[in-house]
């Protein structure tokens, strides 16, 4: 008689069930949820810290220029790092003249302009190369306005110029840090002209992408983790700013400000042939476009050029912040000007002046940047040198006092 | 699943195997939480770094 008991067949399990699957997928669920809770959590709280306590400004190896851009955390981070709730905030901003490009850290011109101000001020640099005045440091100036009420913000335009509200495409994505963050303040201008941007038929894919993504970053923040990891740890991926394989993966904190001495460099390199017969052009443009003369020989601004100055200008920052708002007007090295005929060199004149007259009809302050500079103070075209960057700092120090006199910070 | 690792998992006790899944399955979902949290930095940065040129 056989055994006619069933006899477990080898495939199943000796826990005498069907063999149970390894997965869980609700369990998997929960935990691609709650990691990515964690992840974001951890981004909010590693970029309260300063990734950047040993510089004075975003070189390029934290910057765009390397592929790699600050967070509105990150830079939030910078400024909570220097300046103390009882001091005048300074934040500088614009473009590569005040990032201080051609001047090396220690002799940078807003470590000379914070010598002058004093302990009760505390100058913190946000410019970048080829910024607008309306680009990252006017971003995060606008975002602290609570947390630093007393502040002062600082950018540079040549004449006539004002930003577009959004700023410009290549530092865009602060922008959309800030905005979809909800740091900053609602301006209609500024709302629109980002609708505007997004609608745009040729980009409209493109620029939905990039909204997404920021919405995304706002709840995750994926940005503020990997920049601090980047910062760090090591950065993940190699870079043609930095060609050499051994130090592509530093981490970016390993890299210091290497910023070109012109000071250092032979006057001759920097002022080629070439060099200045374009720049030649350039500086004698500087005021071209939007200026005639009347029948009294006098340089008169163009009614339509003024009107597209003007409208700009009032958009380009919310009304609020236009009196704490400092443009400076930023002027060609005198190696050009010099060579110019008189009129010419007039006309620059008036420029600025419309350009200032401009600026405060819209209750922004204004600041001629001078003529007190020579030749050597300058290390190419529009850049300062070191010597340079002290002038701008002794003219610019008594203007930023008198504004904060004027909104009351000093009482 | 290779063989040796089927037989493994077979023999443990079903409270372990329940756990093990469990903990598992948690951790492929922290793994890949991580991931995407990368690729999305990733994807958003710029393919070239920006070039200055004077302004």
């Amino acid at each position: 008689m056989s055994d006619s008991t069933p006899q477990p067949s080898p495939d199943s399990s000796s826990r005498g069930t069907v063999s149970q699957p390894f997965f869980r997928p609700w369990t998997l669920l929960a935990g691609f949820v709650v990691g990515l809770g964690l992840m974001a959590w951890a981004g909010r709280t590693v970029i309260q810290r300063d990734l950047h306590p040993n510089e004075v400004r975003f070189h390029p190896m934290i910057a765009p220029d390397s592929q790699y851009e600050p967070t509105m955390g990150e830079m939030r981070a910078f400024v909570r790092a220097r300046c103390r709730p009882d001091q005048i905030l300074v934040i500088v901003g614009g473009n590569s003249i005040l990032l201080g490009v051609g001047q090396p850290a220690d002799r940078v011109w807003t470590k000379r302009l914070q010598e002058i101000l004093g302990e009760r001020y505390a100058v913190v640099n946000l410019a970048f190369r080829g910024s607008s005045p309306t680009d990252g440091g006017a971003f995060v100036a606008e975002s602290l306005r609570d947390e630093f009420p007393r502040q002062i913000y600082i950018a540079n335009v040549a004449a006539l110029q004002a930003a577009d509200a959004i700023g410009i495409e290549s530092y865009r994505f602060i922008l959309f840090d800030a905005y979809y963050k909800g740091l900053l303040l609602p301006w209609a201008p500024r709302d629109q002209e980002l609708k505007d941007h997004l609608a745009d038929p040729d980009h409209k894919t493109a620029r939905f992408e990039r909204r997404l993504g920021a919405q995304a970053d706002a709840l995750l923040h994926y940005r503020d983790f990997w920049n601090w990891w980047s910062s760090t740890k090591f950065f993940t991926f190699a870079t043609p700013f930095q060609p050499n394989p051994k130090l592509a993966y530093k981490p970016r904190a390993y890299f210091r400000d290497e910023e070109n001495d012109y000071e250092g460099t032979p006057f001759e390199d920097r002022f080629t042939p070439a060099t200045v017969a374009n720049d030649t052009v350039i500086a004698r443009a500087y005021s071209a476009a939007a200026y005639t003369k009347n029948n009294n020989g006098v340089w008169q601004l163009a009614p339509a050029a003024r009107q597209q100055f003007l409208n700009y200008a009032k958009r380009a920052f919310p009304d609020q912040l236009k009196p704490r708002t400092l443009i400076l007007i930023s002027r060609n090295s005198p190696f050009y000007t010099q060579k110019f005929e008189p009129e010419l060199r007039e006309r620059d004149d008036q420029a600025i002046q419309d350009t200032i007259a401009g600026y405060e009809q819209l209750g922004y302050s204004a600041l001629d940047t001078g003529k007190g500079y020579t030749i050597q103070d300058f290390g190419d075209r529009t850049h300062l040198t070191s010597t340079g960057g002290a002038k701008l700092a002794a003219v610019t120090a008594p203007k930023i006092q008198a504004l904060a006199n004027q909104l009351g910070y000093l009482k | 699943m290779p063989n040796a690792l089927r037989k493994f998992w077979d023999q443990l006790p079903a409270s372990a195997a329940t756990i093990l899944g469990h903990v598992g399955s948690l951790v492929v979902g922290f793994l890949a939480a991580f991931v995407l949290h990368y690729v999305l930095y990733r994807i958003g940065l710029p393919s070239k770094p920006f070039i200055y040129v004077a302004f």
